[in-house]
């Protein structure tokens, strides 16, 4: 049987949805295209030997944070 | 980029503050740092994904990616109850494909060979952005706007890679270890993908304290806007370590634009905002398995926006094939939320 919280938590991922899909509509305003928002700094960021390193290190302590939860999950588990 | 980051991020800092005036209680869990850690990177991988390996295979690679993360976390590692596990993988498998094959059909290439009718370069260019901005991702357009500005066009290359079965030097140029600049790409997309899908796990974790539900958009947004801030500092540091001076470092920031994109940006912010307490309810009470996945139909609202608003899906059977795969999506959803299995209060 659905209780009254699944049907908010479906409402709340419509709105979700619709809000998340229609987010960046402002922005496309004639305001906003006429201007290149952040021009070629970020690529040159992005682009760079420097940052490439600093993405490389983020992966690996994303990585590292993963198999810090799967670790501490497993321990939990096997705790109990 | 990170302008628009920024914005966004700071418009949810701002409003998060508003569920204290729904009774809930303020609680801060380090969790949400976490959070932040899954979702700025997540996005800009995503657009470092765009720039290398093109806007329709990143797409479609991170939307089908985020459906799956999200099922992987909420069945097989939180067990989260479904009807069946088959069955909920089925219905998995619409939504990805259906994603999949909603991102390839709006994609740029499509759209000029269905609706060639106006030939011109600039016009291409335009409804490319306008893709972009109907994907929902503004980074999108943003990669766009500075491909057209940048004389290393390598967006517009690493697209070309896709249609065309010669690639270019550039793009197999190794530029990271063994990976060209597709690869990466691809990789980046993986990332974000990844990332973006196990954006609310750390809610999971922070169940213990009253830091669930409604009162995770605090840590989220604390932990969010923190994650930006490090990323300015980083950004700033970059420039300094580059021309050699803080002052000169300082200006060479990115301008916020605040009298021009302003206004709208602080709109797209509120509107993300609203989209981000729904979602983080939503996985609050469908969990991390159907509530997530389900959001990520906004793929579907998006391209509802480019069909009927902005008119650039054209094309009788490009249209068409959009709208089979979004049967598809729509299919993948209603599966989905047969499977679930409501909590007994």
């Amino acid at each position: 049987m659905t209780t009254l919280g699944t049907l908010y938590g479906y409402a709340a991922s419509i709105v979700a949805c619709v809000a998340f899909g229609s987010f960046a509509v402002p922005i496309k305003s004639e305001a906003a295209r006429r201007i290149d928002v952040d021009p070629l700094g970020t690529s040159n960021c992005l682009q760079s030997f420097v940052f490439r390193r600093i993405l490389f290190v983020l992966w690996k302590v994303s990585h590292s944070l993963y198999c810090i939860v799967a670790l501490l999950r497993s321990l939990f588990v096997g705790a109990l | 980029m990170i302008v628009l980051q920024t914005y966004k991020i700071g418009i949810c800092f701002i409003t998060s503050w508003l569920v204290l005036a729904f009774g809930v209680p303020f609680t801060f869990t380090p969790w949400g740092f976490v959070s932040g850690l899954f979702m700025v990177p997540g996005g800009t991988a995503g657009y470092f994904a765009v720039r290398n390996a093109g806007l329709a295979v990143s797409q479609g690679i991170w939307s089908s990616l985020k459906v799956l993360v999200a099922f992987g976390w909420g069945i097989f590692v939180f067990q989260e109850p479904v009807r069946s596990k088959f069955g909920t993988g089925v219905a998995v498998a619409f939504m990805m494909a259906g994603l999949a094959g909603m991102s390839y059909f709006a994609a740029p290439s499509r759209k000029q060979e269905e609706g060639n009718d106006d030939d011109d370069d600039e016009h291409d260019v335009e409804r490319e952005d306008n893709f972009a901005m109907t994907a929902g991702e503004p980074l999108l357009s943003m990669a766009r706007s500075m491909t057209r500005n940048d004389s290393l066009s390598t967006l517009s290359d690493a697209e070309s890679l896709f249609t065309s079965p010669q690639p270019s030097n550039q793009e197999e140029e190794v530029v990271l270890g063994c990976l060209n600049h597709f690869q990466l790409g691809v990789l980046g997309a993986i990332i974000d993908g990844a990332y973006g899908g196990s954006v609310f796990v750390p809610m999971h974790y922070a169940r213990s304290t009253d830091t669930q539900g409604l009162a995770f958009v605090l840590s989220f947004a604390i932990g969010c806007s923190t994650v930006v801030s490090v990323i300015w500092v980083l950004r700033f540091l970059f420039y300094v370590q580059r021309t050699q001076s803080f002052s000169e470092g300082f200006q060479s920031l990115p301008s916020f634009h605040i009298t021009t994109i302003g206004p709208s940006a602080v709109l797209a912010g509120l509107i993300w905002s609203v989209g981000n307490v729904s979602a983080i309810f939503s996985v609050a009470r469908l969990g991390q398995g159907v509530g997530y996945s389900i959001v990520q139909s906004q793929l579907l609202v998006a391209g509802l926006w480019g069909v009927f608003y902005y008119r650039e899906i054209r094309g009788r059977r490009v249209v068409t094939s959009w709208f089979l795969f979004a049967c598809v999506t729509v299919m993948g959803i209603l599966l989905l939320s047969l499977e679930h299995v409501p909590e007994i209060a």
